[in-house]
């Protein structure tokens, strides 16, 4: 056989198996999920799906637009006692950039109880967005209260909530926070697990609620990772982060802390669907900075993407 | 509003041209034809998603042929575990024409090609059910135009030998 002979055969073998295959309809589906990003208009992270709910029924047997329905059974599980240490664990916020909802890892100290990921869930539900700008959505939209477990076998993590506390918020939110606050779990489930398992949620052991496998799309397309927030550094400063951006372009600036930008620059990370490092240094006299980190659209040059981190420079 | 609207309008438009082809892309690289399904719907959210950071539709179907491609990799990789199992590891592969001689010819084919190193199926899959260039394969893989021509000779010489052996 030549070269020609296998080509043939092979386009032959696999354009018959390819027309084999007849696909179902899933744009419905698609449309489920990608709807809701803005038909009220300009969206702000005023949040205004939150309602407090006038009643602990109504907030413990209604979550507006979730697939779940949570079991009104306020039954509340004897949470294991924490030991007096505390651990490090990263969990996952959401800010909105671009109209759409994008998670950004965070550092938190917590309990240390001995279950990693039982500590990683409570410290993510327990969080406090980091700036005015991001959001919890687990917090502001919750599954159920308290983590009861998690467990960690092969192949699905079930993690069991408490059912809803009296005075839980009610709120109907767009699909997309939806998914991004299921990704918040998924990825903090992630982290600690080390691989994208699909996360079941139940509540009191009852009705479970597929919430998905940690999505990388669902990351914010900018990161920084260094310098953290807060951290006190010499100059000069190295910024690092990672991205997935179009032809691999990250621009980036340095602002003092009255909002004057005193460097700038562009510089390259991963390309679009592929995730990859970027690093810069600056010069920087002793004081109070913001680097910002981000990508602008092709299109109408919007800022489609970004991360920022509030750092300061020793003398 | 109208990024948005923009976006919905050319999800749809390029559901209605490609879906069809992507999930038939899905299944020759995953074997089963639900998790293409699955993969391509993920695709599409994701482009969704990324809309205004796409400067044309070229850019698009690219951005969707590389997700379904990663998508189908890592759904690959745990089908591996489950198709060391199979006493018919490439049975989803061979379709039901199996009984005719030309589709058993056919099904040899498909199974050494399910035997290849990953990128060289790739590569050949693209080439063959798609018929992308060097340049659009190098755009799915984000790899270099020279090493699809590498993989598409290493994995054509490869199945040559299989097909061959089996003659």
């Amino acid at each position: 056989m030549n070269d020609e002979q296998v080509e043939a055969e092979l386009r032959s073998a696999v354009r018959s198996h390819a027309e084999s295959v007849q696909p179902c309809d899933r744009l419905d589906a698609i449309r489920a999920r990608t709807r809701g990003g803005s038909a009220s208009g300009a969206r702000t992270w005023t949040r205004p799906w939150v309602l407090v709910a006038g009643s602990a029924l109504a907030a413990a047997s209604l979550v507006v637009g979730a697939v779940l329905l949570i079991n009104p059974d306020e039954t509340t599980a004897e949470a294991p006692v924490a030991d007096s240490g505390q651990r490090e664990v990263t969990v996952y916020e959401v800010g909105e950039v671009g109209d759409k909802p994008w998670l950004y890892p965070v550092q938190v100290t917590t309990q240390d109880t001995g279950d990693d990921a039982l500590d990683a869930l409570r410290a993510l539900l327990d969080h406090e967005p980091t700036r005015a700008s991001r959001s919890n959505m687990l917090a502001e939209c919750p599954l159920g209260g308290d983590v009861n477990s998690v467990t960690t076998p092969a192949t699905v993590v079930t993690v069991d909530l408490s059912a809803f506390p009296p005075g839980a918020v009610l709120c109907d939110a767009p699909a997309s926070f939806y998914e991004a606050r299921d990704q918040q779990l998924a990825w903090t489930v992630r982290t600690v697990i080390g691989e994208p398992r699909p996360v079941r949620i139940s509540v009191e052991g009852g009705r479970t609620y597929g919430s998905g496998r940690a999505d990388p799309n669902a990351l914010s397309p900018v990161l920084l990772g260094a310098p953290v927030d807060g951290d006190d550094v010499t100059s000069p400063v190295t910024v690092t982060g990672t991205s997935d951006t179009f032809e691999a372009n990250v621009v980036w600036e340095v602002l003092r802390d009255d909002g004057d930008v005193v460097d700038q620059g562009v510089t390259m990370g991963g390309t679009l669907g592929e995730r990859g490092p970027f690093r810069f240094s600056v010069d920087l006299p002793p004081g109070e900075y913001t680097v910002r980190a981000y990508e602008t659209s092709a299109e109408d040059g919007s800022v489609v993407a970004e991360d920022t981190k509030a750092f300061s420079v020793a003398p | 509003m109208a990024a948005h609207a923009s976006a919905d309008a050319g999800v749809e438009s390029l559901y209605a041209e490609h879906w069809v082809a992507l999930v038939r892309l899905g299944a020759l690289l995953v074997r089963d034809r639900v998790t293409a399904e699955d993969v391509v719907q993920d695709a599409f959210v994701a482009l969704h998603r990324r809309w205004d950071r796409l400067r044309d539709q070229d850019n698009a179907v690219a951005y969707l042929r590389r997700s379904v491609v990663n998508g189908c990799r890592s759904k690959g990789r745990r089908q591996s575990v489950a198709d060391r199992h199979r006493s018919e590891p490439a049975a989803d592969a061979v379709s039901a024409e199996m009984s005719v001689l030309a589709s058993q010819r056919r099904g040899e084919v498909l199974t050494a090609l399910a035997a290849l190193p990953r990128r060289q199926r790739e590569v050949l899959v693209l080439r063959h059910w798609l018929d992308l260039t060097e340049a659009d394969i190098a755009a799915a893989l984000g790899i270099s135009p020279g090493s699809v021509k590498t993989h598409s000779s290493r994995g054509l010489a490869a199945l040559r030998n299989s097909l061959e052996h089996d003659a």
